[in-house]
């Protein structure tokens, strides 16, 4: 398949569709780059109405983008980058639960750890095992003979 | 024709359905409901492995969300697979976890039960 017929079969991604729409407001592609790793809609009153704008970082520097006052398209501006910024959320997300993880899994251990000894198990990593020549105590002598 | 019409409303009765927010809800219910029932238990060890492995399937409810919503749009390429299985890896592990301790769980209520 040729490159430019393989270019046109390439799958329109929501992002993609996203970045039309932001166009389509007036977005330039760096902008909507920018807006890609940061960027959200603020509400502020001015004489008894709410104004929308868009604000976020180019090149170091605040922009800020005036929406109008209609909040339905504030609205959709808000969804719009929201799923913009979607890969980049879930990145997030993924990194602070992989910590989460790692303290949790230390945290089980230092909890566990005086009670198993007590009743004759260790940890051996994160498994839980009766060592050779030790009985475990917390039951039948069956108990614990195999690794859990 | 109607025919159609019918699986088109019931295709969005289903995608619409709020069913996996009922469904998180529910199990984080019953979560809590496992760290109470751990915390009445007289058993000290016991308790501590109800309340700690509490803690590790509220965590893994968390990495099903997220994961779930990473995979819920198919990779634009490899290096952005990539960068997801580590997490998949660490969901594995946490599930292995969850399962070591809820057997040491039940051991130890069956060791506390007997006379």
């Amino acid at each position: 398949m040729p490159r430019q017929e393989a270019k046109e079969y390439r799958q329109v991604t929501e992002v993609d569709e996203v970045a039309a729409d932001l166009e389509a407001l007036g977005l330039g592609s760096e902008e909507i780059a920018a807006l890609r790793q940061q960027g959200f809609v603020t509400g502020e009153v001015r004489v008894g109405r709410v104004i929308y704008k868009l604000r976020f970082r180019l090149q170091g520097r605040q922009r800020v983008r005036y929406l109008g006052t209609d909040a339905d398209k504030a609205d959709c501006v808000e969804r719009l980058i929201q799923t913009l910024q979607r890969g980049r959320r879930i990145k997030k997300q993924l990194r602070d639960l992989n910590h989460d993880l790692t303290e949790k899994l230390g945290e089980t251990k230092r909890r566990l750890e005086p009670f198993l000894d007590r009743a004759g198990l260790k940890f051996h990593g994160m498994a839980i095992r009766n060592p050779r020549g030790r009985n475990a105590t917390i039951a039948q002598p069956t108990i614990m003979q195999k690794e859990i | 024709m109607e025919e159609e019409q019918q699986v088109t409303e019931a295709t969005q009765a289903v995608e619409n359905s709020p069913e996996s927010s009922d469904s998180a809800v529910a199990r984080e219910q019953r979560i809590a409901d496992y760290v109470t029932q751990s915390l009445e238990v007289g058993d000290p060890f016991e308790a501590n492995v109800g309340v700690v492995n509490a803690d590790l399937m509220l965590l893994a409810l968390r990495y099903r969300q997220v994961l779930g919503d990473a995979l819920e749009q198919p990779p634009e390429n490899l290096a952005e697979l990539a960068e997801i299985m580590p997490s998949v890896d660490s969901y594995v592990r946490l599930v292995k976890q969850v399962d070591r301790i809820s057997q040491l769980a039940m051991k130890l209520k069956a060791a506390n039960a007997s006379p």
